[in-house]
């Protein structure tokens, strides 16, 4: 359940809230960042953790393959990335020659330390042509 | 008066609530964010070929020689850069999961091989 749609239960959590009228601001301020961040957390948690490649089109890889999936391995095998901590790719062509990729990782850790090594990988190899949002 | 009383109280423990949950939700969010780590101690002590000269080889043939998949690890830390001899270095991993089994091969490798000066720790919430 998304924490965002979360009802309080506890009695104190309903007092707060139904006594929001009478509530200083700042409570219900800081009620609604909680919710926020509990919403993040849930994000981080239980959504999918992607990094999207723009400009893949560019790779110059030793083995190139017509199956985008293998060029992502090589990717990762060039840029020494173990190939098993992505849990899926898939890619879209914005353009004719264009290629986006989408990487879907085990978790938020891993999603990061990838993110850092390729893009140490970009910027030594291809000059920032190939970028990540 | 007594309702200003209870009132005021009520007041205090929601507050006091909010701010147990602020704190919680922090250490979480560090949970989350943060990769999930082991510390070995005395790690040169324990023998091999490499320990005199290459740290990273070390602990790679330690971590080779208990049949952990180097897939699990997202990087070993040397804290002391300047030393090829660190008293400890940190091994991070790609899931807490992935840390605790880690961590029970490691704790049971030392103490059945019953290492002088090498302990091991993990990050805990």
């Amino acid at each position: 359940m998304n924490p965002s749609e979360i009802e309080p239960s506890s009695e104190i959590g309903k007092n707060a809230l139904q006594d929001s009228s009478r509530s200083p601001p700042t409570t219900i301020d800081t009620l609604k960042k909680l919710q926020a961040r509990l919403h993040h957390l849930y994000q981080l948690l239980a959504k999918p953790q992607i990094i999207h490649l723009r400009g893949f089109e560019h790779l110059q890889l030793k083995n190139v393959s017509h199956d985008i999936r293998h060029r992502v391995d090589t990717l990762f095998f060039d840029a020494n990335i173990p190939v098993n901590w992505k849990t899926n790719v898939k890619w879209t062509h914005p353009s004719a020659t264009k290629i986006d990729v989408h990487i879907t990782f085990m978790n938020y850790v891993v999603k990061e330390k990838v993110k850092e090594i390729l893009l140490d990988y970009f910027e030594k190899y291809y000059n920032h042509i190939i970028y990540i949002d | 008066m007594a309702a200003a009383t209870i009132g005021s109280y009520t007041e205090k423990k929601i507050a006091n609530q909010i701010s147990n949950l602020i704190k919680r939700i922090s250490e979480l969010e560090a949970y989350i964010k943060t990769p999930p780590c082991i510390v070995i101690y005395g790690v040169m002590d324990i023998p091999s070929e490499f320990a005199t000269h290459d740290w990273k080889a070390h602990v790679t043939h330690i971590l080779n020689l208990n049949n952990i998949n180097p897939n699990w690890i997202l990087s070993t830390v040397n804290p002391h850069a300047n030393t090829n001899c660190p008293y400890f270095v940190n091994i991070q991993f790609i899931s807490h999961c992935v840390k605790e089994t880690v961590y029970n091969i490691l704790s049971s490798y030392i103490a059945t091989n019953e290492f002088e000066g090498v302990y091991i720790t993990k990050d805990d919430m």
